[in-house]
């Protein structure tokens, strides 16, 4: 569950909750060149979408999920 | 039987029990909608719990109950005597069913003939008592997703304009759209889905994108936000500023059902075939696109594909493929190509090439185009298509209901000159002089047969269009004033806006400041549940032990004089003794506290009364009211249980031969309502409950003869028995007072078995009555009676227990005082006349009783009724607590003793019955 | 981990029926007995993924409970269904517009309760 912070890096893990928005939100202001490693994630609530849609920070795995990649896709590929 | 349904069991008579009482307070208040709202939940919670079980009967029972009083609570209907009738009906019927249930063990009974029948009957007469018109649709439908608010929106919303689906289907790729368009041509079916969850919507817990990514089956799909995201630092992460489009194969039921919970948040729409060929892609220069839609119509017109195929063809390899002309170009082929038959699509591709492309051409009124004659489709104007003045619409409404008049007035003439003058106008307005001429001869017909009948005809095709947009506008400013579904083409296009502004308001009353999550509040308090439901057999159990606790503590002082008599310890009794006044005073404060657990209200007693009381005042035809206090007071378990039939019984009583019907009491200057009251309070350890009626009361002459008739009582007894003693005659074995047995009260059963039954848990009863004024019954129990206390008695040399509640006092009598009355040992006590009797002569024990050194008898005083008795015994002993066990077997029928209890050292104590010994 | 539930419902028997076919799902389940119970149990230390809730009860009703429940530390994105039947539209209508995420429909079977569950709550 939940997130796992590196130097630049944000691992999410399994199911990002809809609480944690906040605090990606907050660490994503702090490391502006961060980047997001989905691939061990397997929902992340809409709010953090948000966050991603809006910070744009670079995706550097996407989800296993086909479903959920396809949407995230939608939103983050450019 | 399985735990749910036990739970089932108890719950559903409970509520049943509820319902009775609810019903008949409503009674006395009608209007309470408090109480009404509580009937209603308590209907609705059994129907509720029914659903969990197969049964069908109950269940279409309890639903026409729940929608009756579902009218009823929402004032459609009245509370009536005849619906609470029809109610507890109903409720009985399912006690029935309920308790089928119990005896079968399983909640599928068998069918039942008579209980299907019996559920028809109750359902239909339930469903009788509700006013027509209150048919809530929803019962009615069985898909809680189609409801009707739902769909119309919807259907509104598809209907009305499709110029937003275009925009959105432009931005599906092409190739996915090619795609769609061949599967569809297979047969298959998609939807364009728009979610635009409402901004508050993580503050109700949805996860739109959960919910999005749910739907199966998708042919495309994009994620935006309905505006700019703000910059990163002020970002709200919980103001949802989503936009979720889709298309899917899934049909409308499985999509409406799946956004059932935010219906007025998805737009979901059917894609029709030709909304698919659009061409999208980069504006052209110097494409020479005007030659070939000429001579590509020119084509089409003639049915020359070959030629069409060959022009487009050509038209394609010379632009660049990303331009837009270019995709106009592959979808036109592609037309072509899967549907040679049908041209209708191809020729309004072209036309919207031509639109696109040729700015210059969509001037043209659209009835003039060359691709609709062409093509052979009719060339009536699409009638929405047709926007035109309101005000010329109303003129032409106007002229069609002059037309329309069916009177022949003499100035018909003129009306028609007046009509073909507005009319010629209009068109003149509207730019359609071609049709002028027509008008003109129509009005020559019309005048000719003196009727406007060509003119009307002439109108009717003519201005057909335009009455049809005003008939749609007409219709659409009603629906809106209807309902608040969008319904022109400017307010659909905000449409979720608008459904969406009424929340921000609740998005922002529920989004204060969002809490820091890092500093996380610890939870505040911790509160633990304010009640348990524990078996009852488990504080039985726990009854019975401490019983045991309190016997097996006894023995500490027989140890403690063991020690100090036979082993010559005294400081081990001491100290024994010592712990003994420890134990002692827990094991008291424990027995009070178990018995606090078995406390029950009487209320358990007397909520079935105003039901009784109501059933038996309507049989008899008398009106009483009813009036209970106090029946929050408690008592033992056992007591109030024991209590149940000796009172059901007294109010029979009282409502059968203690009331008087209506004219009767007015006859005798009374209320016609007579009055009975069921009181209960606590008086020290012990529970008073007193049945009072203001009816006829007890005539004691009466009581005296029938005494006589029956035998009960010899002459002497008739001249000698004062009115209080007569009255107290009822409770003689046999006696029944009633002229008449009735039905009711009668069934053999007189008070000497509510006397008895009364005296079983050592409560004594007693009888006021006034004639004429009305009659009280008071009942005194103990509040518990599941330890006793009793005082030992010697005689015959064997121990004997006596209940302390039956002993009034020990005295010594010396055997000087004792006179012969009659054959009748006699003694005076403070100023009474009071009969002794030897306890071994009612024991048959054949021994004297034995007196003490100064000739003194030991005597104890019982109270019987109002009578005292002296019983002479030994020796009065000391006073112990007991648990007192009725005797087994064939002991149990006699009645001198009430039971036998283990004492401390481990003897059995006999206790006897001072009542039952004589 | 197991999703912990919270069924808040006066009528035992549903709350019975309920608790069992949620803990065959799999899920760990509470339960209380109307709103003021309810809150109790969450200002308590009960951390529930999800609540269901009856709407008719005593005391405090369903839709009292919503409002007071979002109010709480925790709880303003909890997924919250109300329990209803099919003849009580407006108080669905009226427990979604007040913070409910959607309903359930009594009575519930257990495929179909754990069915909408799934719907609303993710990695359930």
């Amino acid at each position: 569950m939940g997130m796992d912070f590196h130097d630049e890096t944000v691992v999410i893990n399994d199911i990002l909750g809809v609480e944690e928005a906040e605090t990606l939100l907050e660490w994503l202001l702090e490391h502006p060149q961060a980047q997001v490693d989905l691939s061990n994630c397997n929902h992340l609530h809409a709010a953090n979408l948000q966050v991603l849609m809006a910070l744009r920070p670079r995706i550097q795995a996407w989800p296993d999920d086909p479903e959920l990649t396809d949407w995230l896709k939608a939103a983050l590929d450019d | 039987m399985n735990p749910l349904l036990e739970q089932f069991l108890s719950e559903s008579r409970d509520a049943i029990q509820s319902i009775g009482e609810k019903l008949l307070q409503l009674e006395t208040a009608p209007n309470d909608e408090a109480l009404m709202g509580e009937l209603f939940r308590l209907v609705h919670t059994l129907k509720g719990n029914s659903g969990l079980f197969e049964l069908p009967e109950m269940i279409r029972v309890l639903h026409a109950a729940e929608d009756l009083m579902d009218t009823v609570r929402a004032g459609e209907a009245s509370y009536s005597q005849d619906l609470a009738d029809q109610l507890l009906e109903a409720m009985d019927f399912v006690s029935a069913v309920l308790d089928e249930i119990q005896q079968a063990g399983t909640d599928s009974l068998p069918a039942d003939a008579e209980r299907s029948a019996a559920a028809l009957d109750l359902a239909g007469s339930l469903k009788q008592l509700k006013p027509e018109k209150a048919q809530p649709e929803t019962l009615t439908s069985t898909n809680p997703a189609t409801d009707t608010a739902t769909e119309s929106a919807t259907e509104a919303a598809e209907a009305a304009n499709d110029a937003d689906q275009d925009l959105a289907l432009a931005q599906v790729p092409e190739a996915v759209r090619m795609h769609l368009f061949e599967r569809m041509l297979a047969g298959e079916t998609f939807f364009w889905i728009c979610y635009q969850p409402e901004e508050g919507c993580f503050y109700k817990g949805e996860d739109p994108l959960f919910q999005i990514i749910q739907l199966p089956t998708l042919a495309w799909r994009a994620l935006s936000a309905r505006e700019p995201w703000p910059a990163a630092e002020a970002l709200d992460a919980y103001r949802c500023l989503l936009r979720f489009e889709c298309i899917t194969a899934m049909d409308r039921e499985g999509l409406l059902e799946h956004f059932r919970y935010v219906p007025d948040q998805v737009q979901i729409r059917p894609i029709a075939l030709d909304d698919l060929p659009i061409p999208s892609g980069a504006e052209h220069d110097a494409v020479p696109v005007a030659d070939y839609l000429q001579s590509a119509m020119a084509s089409l017109h003639q049915g020359d594909l070959p030629s069409l195929i060959q022009s487009s063809k050509v038209l394609l390899e010379l632009t660049a493929p990303e331009l837009r002309i270019a995709s106009a170009m592959r979808w036109l082929l592609l037309l072509l190509e899967t549907q040679p038959e049908d041209q209708r699509l191809a020729a309004a591709l072209l036309q919207r090439i031509r639109q696109q492309e040729d700015p210059a051409a969509t001037s043209m009124p659209p009835t003039a185009t060359s691709a609709n004659a062409a093509t052979g489709v009719s060339a009536m104007p699409q009638p929405e298509s047709i926007a035109i003045d309101e005000h010329l619409t109303g003129i032409l409404q106007t002229q069609a209901e002059i037309l329309a008049l069916d009177d022949h007035p003499d100035w018909l003439p003129g009306r028609l000159h007046a009509v073909a003058a507005s009319l010629r106008a209009a068109f003149r307005c509207l730019g359609q002089e071609a049709l002028l001429a027509p008008l003109e001869q129509a009005l020559e017909q019309a005048l000719e047969q003196t009727h406007p009948q060509p003119l009307r005809a002439w109108l009717e095709v003519n201005g057909a269009p335009y009455l049809a947009s005003a008939a749609n506008a007409m219709a659409a400013l009603e629906s809106q004033t209807a309902s608040p579904a969008p319904d022109d083409a400017t307010s659909l296009d905000s449409s979720p806006e608008v459904v969406t502004a009424s929340t921000p308001a609740d998005a922002a009353a529920s989004a204060q400041p969002p809490a820091r999550k890092f500093g996380r509040r610890l939870e505040d308090s911790y509160a633990a549940p304010s009640s348990i439901k524990v078996d009852q057999t488990k504080i039985d159990t726990m009854m019975n032990l401490i019983g045991e606790m309190i016997v097996a503590k006894n023995a500490l002082p027989y140890l403690a004089a063991r020690a100090e008599k036979v082993f010559g310890v005294r400081d081990l009794a001491r100290e024994i003794k010592a712990q003994y006044s420890t134990i002692h005073r827990i094991a008291d404060e424990m027995q009070d506290a178990i018995m606090q657990i078995r406390l029950l209200p009487v209320s358990f007693v007397f909520q079935r009364f105003p039901r009784l009381v109501r059933d038996t005042a309507n049989k008899l035809g008398k009106e009483v009211h009813l009036v209970m206090e106090g029946e929050s007071t408690e008592a033992d378990k056992n007591v109030i249980e024991s209590l149940a039939d000796p009172l059901v019984h007294i109010i029979r009583n009282s409502l059968d031969h203690g009331l008087e019907t209506a004219d009767e009491r007015r006859a005798a200057g009374k209320p016609p309502t007579g009055q009975l009251s069921i009181r209960a309070r606590s008086e020290s350890d012990r529970v008073v409950i007193e049945i009072a009626d203001d009816g006829r009361g007890i005539d004691p002459d009466t009581i005296r003869r029938k005494a006589y008739e029956k035998g009960i009582i010899d002459e002497q007894a008739l001249e000698r028995l004062s009115d209080q003693e007569a009255v107290n005659l009822v409770f003689a074995a046999g006696f029944s007072t009633a002229a008449k047995v009735s039905d009711l009260s009668g069934r053999g059963v007189g008070m000497d078995v509510v006397r008895n039954a009364v005296a079983q848990v050592n409560g004594s009863i007693d009888l006021k009555s006034e004639f004429g004024k009305g009659t009280r019954l008071r009942l005194s129990l103990p509040l518990s009676m599941a330890v006793s206390n009793v005082m030992i008695i010697q005689s015959a040399g064997q121990r004997f227990g006596v209940s302390m509640d039956a002993v009034a006092e020990t005295v010594r009598v010396p055997e000087a005082n004792i006179q012969l009355i009659k054959q009748q040992k006699t003694t005076v006590l403070r100023g009474r006349v009071m009969p002794l009797m030897a306890l071994n002569d009612l024991l048959g024990l054949d021994q004297p009783q034995v007196a003490n050194d100064d000739r003194e008898f030991a005597v104890l005083v019982v109270r019987l009724e109002h009578d005292f008795l002296g019983i002479l015994v030994d020796d009065c002993l000391e006073t112990v607590d007991i648990i007192l066990k009725p005797l087994a077997g064939f002991l149990g029928s006699i009645k001198g003793y009430a039971g036998s209890a283990l004492l401390g050292d481990g003897s059995v104590l006999l206790v006897i019955n001072p009542r039952g010994l004589l | 981990m197991p999703k912990t539930i919270l069924v808040v419902d006066d009528a035992a028997t549903m709350v019975m029926s309920l608790k069992a076919s949620l803990e065959i799902a799999g899920f760990k389940v509470e339960t209380a007995n109307d709103g003021v119970q309810a809150i109790d149990k969450l200002k308590s230390g009960v951390k529930p993924d999800l609540i269901i809730t009856d709407i008719n009860m005593p005391n405090m009703g369903g839709i009292e409970f919503i409002g007071k429940a979002r109010a709480l530390p925790g709880m303003r994105f909890i997924p919250i269904l109300a329990l209803t039947t099919e003849s009580q539209q407006a108080k669905r209508d009226e427990a979604k517009k007040l913070g409910a995420t959607g309903w359930l429909l009594k009575p519930t079977s257990g495929s179909d309760l754990v069915k909408v569950i799934k719907q609303v709550l993710p990695g359930a």
